[in-house]
């Protein structure tokens, strides 16, 4: 990495979102640090999803600027010509962008292997037998040696959301986004998934977003938290001061409503 | 009534070269059917509603006219205007561009079946546009659609008759040339549907072993 440490990793500025007449994000400016590890919590329809796939440019900015790595991903739509992002240029930032979705979005018709090689191979042009070398060596570090040949609906929800967690690592990104990846999963397979990312935030230097309700793994794995209401920040800082003494009444009713944690 | 098996011995062969004609023509048409049944689903789904009104256009006049009226006019017409074909080539054109109208909206069922989620996955990977429908989208449509897809070959292949209207010697316009000297048209017509019969089972064979295969990826 050749960055200057100034340059943050992902940096939003002045950022709106609506759909039809419900604002997802207003007005929104953050910097977010290479390296750094934020939770984003906040009650529903307050914009932290919203806020993942603007980055990941599966929404489109209705206003604002988001830029990786000093480069622009995303404009508002009423951004002028000259700072319209072509589809190339926008696919050439958003390499270093790997996202993990609620539903897991594995490809079905593919094996757990070729999920996971398909992109490197296609986009980054690796050659295939290279891309499986790493592929299988990505799937045995997320625990799933043994299935690199299942299709995703012989796999239990904790195995299909790992190995969408190996596929988006496979691209080698420099950030990664967790958007609710354990809300669609059984209780009982919810850890397996945390304990895989917990182990990503140990041995790697991304930068992770990560939308969660889960308040303890948000403690464990994050150096910032961000509590966010109606696509505004409510509240921001280190895990011990937003999570164990908040600032604001929003968060601290949040927090007693998710319950004992 | 006598049946005469020696006749119908005898004309089998007869037959079974206009079921090998029957064959091309229903392999042509719906190879060429498959294709532009393709082009026809991408004009419509264009943002550009200078493309896609046009299309669904076509589409509604090709549909909404019959099969035969399309045979008459590309067979007759077309020459009139320079543009020659010989004839099996006129029916399998027409077989194709008339089905394809029906295949198109078969596809478009499909593309619409395969889940958001897998847009969105094929642009976190920043696969190309054309990668996104070559890899992701395209064969999870198909394989849903595949049934269907079978169920209008069958359709196609019951139609072909129609392209002895225009001299075309398949099976029917065999038959009825061989019935015209020997005047036995029982023998002749219950071969022609006996040998329809005995290709169509196959086929409907392979749409229930898509549906088979639909299932496993449901």
């Amino acid at each position: 990495m050749n960055d200057h440490r100034d340059v943050p990793a992902i940096r939003f500025t002045r950022c709106s979102k609506a759909f039809g007449e419900t604002v997802v994000l207003d007005d929104f400016s953050w910097d977010v640090p290479v390296g750094r590890r934020v939770a984003i919590l906040g009650p529903s329809g307050s914009g932290k999803t919203t806020l993942l796939r603007l980055v990941m440019t599966i929404e489109q900015l209705d206003a604002g600027t988001i830029d990786v790595f000093g480069r622009p991903i995303a404009a508002g739509r009423d951004a002028p010509a000259a700072e319209r992002l072509s589809e190339r240029q926008v696919r050439e930032v958003r390499r270093d962008v790997g996202m993990v979705f609620q539903q897991f979005n594995l490809f079905p018709h593919m094996t757990a292997l070729e999920n996971v090689i398909e992109a490197p191979v296609r986009v980054l042009g690796k050659h295939k037998s290279e891309a499986a070398e790493h592929g299988r060596q990505i799937l045995r570090q997320v625990g799933l040696q043994g299935k690199e040949d299942a299709h995703p609906r012989k796999l239990s929800g904790g195995q299909q959301q790992r190995v969408a967690i190996a596929r988006a690592l496979a691209m080698e990104p420099r950030i990664m986004l967790f958007d609710e990846v354990t809300s669609a999963l059984d209780p009982e397979l919810v850890g397996e998934v945390l304990e895989v990312i917990r182990d990503l935030a140990e041995h790697s230097s991304m930068t992770m977003l990560l939308v969660t309700h889960e308040i303890g793994f948000a403690r464990d794995v994050s150096d910032e938290v961000l509590f966010m209401e109606h696509g505004r920040v409510v509240e921001s800082g280190p895990p011990e001061d937003v999570l164990g003494n908040p600032a604001e009444e929003r968060t601290r009713s949040f927090l007693r409503a998710v319950g004992p944690h | 009534m006598r049946v005469d098996y020696e006749y119908a011995l005898r004309v089998l062969p007869v037959l079974l070269r206009g079921a090998v004609t029957t064959f091309q023509a229903t392999i042509g048409g719906m190879a060429l059917a498959l294709v532009l049944g393709l082009v026809f689903v991408v004009l419509l789904r264009s943002k550009n509603v200078l493309i896609s009104y046009p299309t669904r256009a076509v589409l509604e006049f090709v549909r909404g006219t019959p099969l035969l009226i399309q045979l008459f006019f590309l067979f007759y017409v077309l020459p009139e205007w320079g543009i020659r074909l010989e004839a099996l080539g006129t029916g399998i054109f027409a077989l194709g561009l008339h089905y394809s109208t029906y295949i198109a909206e078969v596809y478009r069922a499909g593309i619409e079946s395969v889940p958001r989620g897998q847009w969105e996955a094929s642009t976190a990977l920043s696969f190309s546009k054309l990668d996104t429908w070559r890899r992701i989208v395209l064969p999870q449509a198909v394989i849903t659609v595949l049934p269907m897809l079978g169920n209008y070959l069958v359709a196609m292949f019951k139609e072909t008759p129609l392209l002895a209207t225009i001299t075309v010697i398949e099976m029917l316009g065999a038959g009825l040339s061989a019935a015209a000297s020997s005047y036995r048209y029982f023998e002749v017509f219950t071969l022609i549907g006996l040998i329809f019969l005995a290709m169509s089972l196959p086929a409907g064979a392979l749409v229930r072993k898509f549906e088979a295969i639909n299932k496993r990826y449901a």
